[in-house]
């Protein structure tokens, strides 16, 4: 088993290969088999070392497997290897990845068919998917961030995909600069495990981390842990889009929409969360960093989730849907709640990408129209979307029983047991706030979409409208399979208190050992504890419920939707206002970029042209020059002239000589 | 019958002949036939004072008399090169006056 | 290697070629190209030849030949090859023959003199990166200086006569002053011979005064070169007005003669001046990186942008090779490998985006950003090409470029972390202005009627451009058997800078 961990990135990775120098000349056929049953492979031995796994820990020995490639990098007391290493959290991981990919790989052939770039689309989609698995597996950070940085790449690619549009090269270019801002916070965070640890290995940092090597204060009295846990942090901002970084994720949706599903919803925009997970004992290790990554998960969640309420592109609305729930999962992370955040890239990964493609599958109707404005009334032409569309929702809603439901359900007692648990935290307390108000705003802005896309009166073009069915049947079936993983996916981590009959417990949780078990509590506070989780779960469906009722109740069946104004006051119309134009941050950072480029040129023409150039440079030539103008005129071209000279030089020499001689 | 003396002044005066000639004259022939005379009136000392100081025996008896020889040397590849400059000179300007060669001025 | 003067065989080789070659009909164009592509390649065979024997667990010479040769100045003619030079003489063999293979088409003017002067400019090269004694490395540094002139100077763009000069006068300047310092050297050991100086200096060293001010005149000489901030301008003008294969070989290999000369002759020879000037040349090391960047950001023609990169890339490897030692007196290894494999790493990368802006050129003759845009759609093979170019030199992790880079910082970091920290900021800039430039360069619209019809690479372009993507890859993943070579010399060699 431990041998064919390689081939799990490695096949996609030739599928990447061979449709990328091949693709063009086979034809779109060939493309499909290829760039389709890469993933379907490499799923199926993910599929058998997922299974390998389990049984070893159904037998009580958990462990993990290891495969070493090659040495990589290996200079002095560096060592870097090639090596993947599968554990129990790492194989859920795969199986995430290769399944939901699969799917959406075979979604796009419907949905790219005919493109000029078809060998190409598929090349990168493959290409990801080897990175995304290389990050996944790595079995140290340096590997982790050869495909960290890898699926930037393909992500940078795939938004500038239909390159010939200058808004699309820009928001790859935007996603790429961006995630490298993260990055540098990466780089940093392996330098400082190389310089203290003397490692990279995954585990060996975890290690070191959880035996308290991480406690010596580096540098404005944070400690090392804390150091390195905010340094990965920085990474995962850029990745897993939260502010600061977040800006990329929305521009990223000029992409293709299987692009945006596998890609900005499923799975790379996740590897913040999973590295957190990976590197749980680090970040475990510094309650500071933990309180960060709450907060900034929180408003992350938030503010994304306000900008989610007033937009008009149907993949605008999901972007800034993804960017919310990814805060969800940092605030799991900052509440210590590693499982529950887990558990919500596992869930969000289906219910996300169903949105997605349900998206998809209205804007391939549609022929490339986002707008929601312009739609309507899609219900009669597209049922079946609208199903797999409206399962989404709910999902995401957190309808109970839906996959949302247990996973947001997890975070948000997560956040109510720090909050007002044993030992209640005001600090918590605020951002559970927050992360409740964001689960009403997602219920909210969700059924919107779906009023906007599906109910109500039809606003399409009339000449498109005969037009508008249902897309192919892969595009179904992908949809089909997602809208039952976004139903049943939840039962993956169902918590104890729940008596859901024919399901274990947690499964998930126990299985990627992020979740702690209450083997410790006396009966007395376990009794405590599931009172309190009642209470959470009851918050959380009743806001998840008001939201989708308001929702219903403002744009619902018989609502004449776009005249009506939300809100009525000034400072409710302010708030909208700035909601529609998302804050303003883009163009905050749009003033910073500017002016870099215009010091950048001012630098250029001050100190490069001018001072190093013209003054010192030149200006040395031309005192050089001067001087030689003075001379110049003794240079006669008259032999004579030259002889007589040097006759004179000769003999004040010979007078100097003898001068020299007789003072003696 | 040798005279150190004699000797330096008739190279004294070949030498201050081969300057003027140098100097004054406006023919390049002439002034490479001055060259000449300059570098043979060295020549001269040279082996007047070889003679002069030679020690009979000792190493370096010939000196001044060698060292004539290499300047002999020296001055012939001289004169060829500087020849066929003015042949080359005369065939291209048709002058070989220096009033009228100085085209090489700053 | 049983007697056989292996290195004398890699140096002359080209110089023997282009003699041979000035025997060959100037209107035989097609002899003359094919016939000094045979001879780099007859190099680049001699040099894997020279590889195959080359045991990399020494770290001291090898295939060393020592004949004396003026005894009475103590200059002889002395050749060695050790881990900091092998990668340099291989990075050179291996990039000649891809030159040749690109002028082919492009020069047309002198055909004769053009291949005479490239073959000629190798030898120097070659000479230079093998040379053990001072004044030989003196020779050989010289003597690369007058074919690059003539390259400039006669095959150059419009403002070709200014830049030429600019470059030349530039680095005469820097070399001689290196030139009287080797003197003083001579002066205090007696010879000219690099390892004799070195043993003797451990017995009997410099001043602490006199070391300062030699090594000020190594490190401008070479500081030039390489070319660290404020002594850059000759470089964007040399670039620009280069033609394509000038500039291949400046970014490719001639630049790294500067912070090879810091390695091989500035460092060792003046260990305690290089402690005191370390901060200094660090700081301007950082400074050309974020500065090199910010130019490079706001250029508009490409060969320009690319020449400031330059700038900012070559600052990470002078920073690699200063930061040799931590605080404790611990050796930080890292760094001078990387420093070493990133000489190599920026003679790919720079040397691959120069063919491809003189393969763009030769159909458009603009390098003006301004002129392209879209044009990813109308040559597709082309643009992979400038994509992987590009990607190799922002560092994209398996690739070439990252390996070098992070060994650096890595190194750096073990050293005096901030300037690691600022360094890293140049990581995030070069991804800014690189991609700044494919964008504004392949992507987006069409908007020139002329650029609609350009052809796509030949089969000629595909062939010299391949193995250089095939080193990216080689280097990106399977390091270890090129940082293995350097590896035994690097740690014999901080040794000897107690």
């Amino acid at each position: 088993m431990e041998s064919n961990l390689i081939w799990i990135p490695l096949l996609p990775f030739l599928g990447f290969v061979v449709n990328g120098l091949f693709g063009k000349k086979f034809g779109p056929k060939f493309v499909s088999w290829v760039g389709a049953l890469a993933p379907i492979s490499a799923f199926f031995v993910a599929v058998g070392v997922f299974l390998h796994l389990s049984r070893a820990q159904g037998d009580g020995h958990a462990g993990a497997l290891h495969q070493h490639v090659f040495d990589w990098i290996k200079v002095g007391d560096f060592t870097a290897s090639f090596g993947l290493l599968a554990d129990n959290l790492t194989s859920v991981m795969c199986l995430v990845i290769l399944g939901v990919g699969s799917l959406i790989h075979l979604y796009s052939i419907d949905y790219m068919r005919g493109d000029k770039g078809y060998y190409r689309f598929f090349a990168y989609l493959n290409l990801f998917t080897a990175f995304m698995l290389l990050l996944v597996l790595g079995d140290n950070l340096l590997l982790m961030f050869v495909g960290w940085e890898g699926v930037g790449l393909c992500s940078y690619l795939l938004i500038g995909f239909w390159f010939e549009d200058k808004a699309n090269a820009r928001a790859g270019q935007k996603a790429f600069i961006v995630n490298r801002i993260g990055d540098f916070g990466m780089l940093l965070a392996i330098f400082l495990c190389q310089r203290y640890f003397g490692t990279i290995d995954t585990r060996a940092v975890g290690e070191a981390c959880a035996q308290g090597l991480g406690g010596d204060t580096l540098l404005w009295g944070l400690d090392l842990a804390t150091w390195i846990s905010l340094l990965f942090f920085v990474g995962a901002t850029g990745k897993s889009a939260q502010i600061p970084l977040y800006v990329w994720l929305p521009d990223a949706m000029a992409g293709p929409t299987p692009v945006s599903a596998l890609i900005h919803a499923a799975t790379m925009v996740t590897s913040g969360v999973y590295l957190c997970c990976r590197m749980m004992p680090v970040f475990e290790a510094s309650p500071i960093t933990l309180n960060v990554i709450a907060a900034v998960g929180a408003c992350t969640a938030l503010l994304a989730a306000l900008i989610a309420l007033s937009q008009n592109d149907i993949k605008k609305v999901l972007a800034y849907s993804t960017v919310s729930q990814l805060g969800y999962m940092f605030f799991a992370i900052g509440m210590g709640a590693f499982g529950a955040a887990f558990f919500h890239v596992v869930t969000h990964a289906f219910f996300k990408a169903l949105l997605f493609l349900g998206s998809g599958s209205v804007i391939h109707a549609m022929h490339h129209e986002q707008d929601m404005r312009k739609m309507g009334g899609l219900k009669k032409q597209l049922p079946f979307t609208y199903v797999c569309y409206m399962v989404g929702t709910l999902a995401i809603a957190g309808v109970p029983l839906f996959a949302g439901f247990f996973s947001k359900d997890e975070i948000l007692f997560a956040g109510f047991e720090q909050a007002f648990g044993e030992h209640p935290s005001s600090f918590a307390a605020v951002f559970w706030g927050v992360s409740v108000l964001t689960a009403g705003l997602t219920a909210f802005y969700m059924l919107r979409s779906v009023a906007m896309t599906f109910w109500g009166e039809s606003r399409v073009d009339p000449k498109l409208l005969p037009s508008v069915r249902e897309p192919g049947r892969w595009i179904g079936f992908a949809l089909f399979f997602l809208a039952l993983l976004a139903m049943f996916g939840g039962f993956l981590g169902v918590p104890e208190f729940l008596p859901i009959p024919f399901v274990a417990d947690n499964v998930l949780g126990e299985f990627t050992h992020l979740a702690h078990g209450h083997g410790d509590l006396t009966e007395a506070q376990l009794g405590a504890l599931h009172s309190r989780e009642w209470i959470s779960l009851l918050i959380s469906v009743f806001v998840g419920l008001s939201g989708l009722g308001i929702a219903f109740y403002l744009y619902g069946p018989g609502k004449a939707l776009l005249a009506k104004l939300v809100v009525t006051s000034p400072s409710g119309r302010r708030l909208r206002s700035w909601s529609e134009n998302k804050f303003y941050v883009d163009e905050f950072y749009e003033f910073f970029v500017k002016g870099f480029h215009a010091a950048s040129h001012l630098t250029w023409a001050l100190i490069d042209q001018l001072l190093i150039d013209k003054i010192l440079v030149e200006g040395t030539a031309a005192f050089t020059k001067g001087t030689g103008h003075m001379f110049r005129r003794m240079q006669s071209g008259f032999i004579p002239a030259y002889l007589l000279t040097f006759g004179w030089g000769a003999l004040v020499l010979i007078i100097m000589l003898l001068l020299k001689d007789a003072g003696h | 019958m040798f005279s150190l003396t004699a000797c330096l002044y008739l190279s004294a005066f070949l030498f201050s002949v081969g300057i003027y000639g140098v100097l004054a004259r406006r023919n390049i022939l002439v002034i490479l036939m001055s060259l000449e005379l300059m570098l043979n009136a060295v020549n001269l000392a040279l082996v007047a004072f070889g003679r002069a100081h030679a020690v009979a025996g000792a190493a370096g008896e010939h000196r001044g008399q060698v060292f004539a020889i290499m300047v002999l040397a020296v001055a012939a590849a001289e004169a060829a090169i500087g020849l066929s400059l003015l042949l080359l000179i005369w065939r291209k300007w048709r002058t070989i006056d220096v009033r009228d060669l100085c085209r090489m001025n700053g | 290697m049983n007697g056989l003067p292996i290195l004398t065989l890699i140096i002359f080789t080209p110089a023997v070629g282009a003699l041979l070659l000035s025997f060959v009909d100037r209107k035989n164009e097609s002899v003359m190209r094919q016939g000094a592509l045979m001879i780099s390649l007859v190099t680049l065979l001699l040099s894997l030849v020279m590889l195959t024997s080359f045991d990399k667990s020494l770290g001291s010479y090898q295939f060393e030949e020592i004949q004396a040769w003026v005894p009475s100045l103590g200059i002889s003619y002395h050749l060695g090859i050790d881990g900091i030079s092998i990668l340099l003489v291989l990075l050179t063999t291996f990039t000649m023959p891809l030159v040749f293979l690109s002028t082919w088409k492009c020069v047309t003017d002198r055909v004769k003199e053009f291949q005479i002067c490239l073959l000629l400019l190798q030898s120097g090269m070659l000479g230079a990166f093998l040379a053990l004694d001072l004044i030989f490395f003196y020779l050989f540094w010289e003597a690369m200086l007058i074919p690059m002139y003539f390259i400039i100077g006669i095959w150059g763009g419009q403002r070709r006569i200014y830049a030429a000069i600019k470059f030349f006068i530039y680095t005469m300047v820097g070399s001689l002053l290196m030139f009287v310092a080797m003197l003083w050297i001579y002066k205090h050991a007696g010879t000219f011979d690099l390892p004799t100086i070195l043993a003797s200096l451990q017995s009997n060293p410099m001043a602490r005064e006199e070391q300062l001010w030699l090594f000020a005149a190594f490190a401008l000489s070479f500081a030039i070169k390489v070319p660290i901030f404020p002594l850059h301008t000759w470089l964007p003008d040399a670039h620009v007005e280069a033609p394509t294969a000038g500039s291949v070989v400046l970014a490719g290999v001639l630049l790294k003669m500067g912070t090879y000369g810091f390695l091989r002759f500035g460092m060792p020879l003046f260990p305690d001046a290089t402690v005191v000037f370390t901060p200094w040349i660090c700081w301007l090391a950082l400074i050309g990186i974020v500065y090199g960047a910010c130019m490079a950001l706001v250029q508009n023609d490409i060969k320009k942008l690319v020449a400031y990169s330059s700038v900012s890339h070559l600052g990470y490897v002078v920073l690699g090779i200063f930061m040799y030692r931590q605080a404790n007196g611990a050796d930080s290894v890292e760094g001078i490998v990387g420093a070493i494999l990133q000489m190599v790493n920026h003679g790919l990368s720079t040397g691959m985006l120069f063919l491809l802006i003189g393969i763009i050129y030769e159909r458009r003759h603009t390098r003006q950003l301004a002129n392209y845009g879209g044009i990813a759609k109308v040559v597709p093979i082309y643009s992979v090409f400038f994509i992987i170019a590009t990607l190799s030199s922002i560092g994209l992790p398996g690739l070439n470029g990252f390996v070098g880079e992070f060994l650096i910082l890595l190194g750096v970091f073990k050293v005096e972390p901030l300037y690691a920290v600022i360094a890293s900021t140049g990581v995030v800039l070069g991804a800014v202005y690189m991609l700044t430039l494919t964008r504004r360069f392949l992507f987006g619209p069409l908007v020139h009627e002329e650029n609609a019809h350009i052809a796509d690479v030949s089969a000629r372009e595909i062939v010299y451009l391949t193995p250089i993507v095939v080193m990216m890859v080689w280097i990106g993943l399977g390091s270890k058997s090129f940082t293995d070579l350097v590896e035994p010399t690097v740690i014999q060699y901080l040794d000897l800078l107690r």
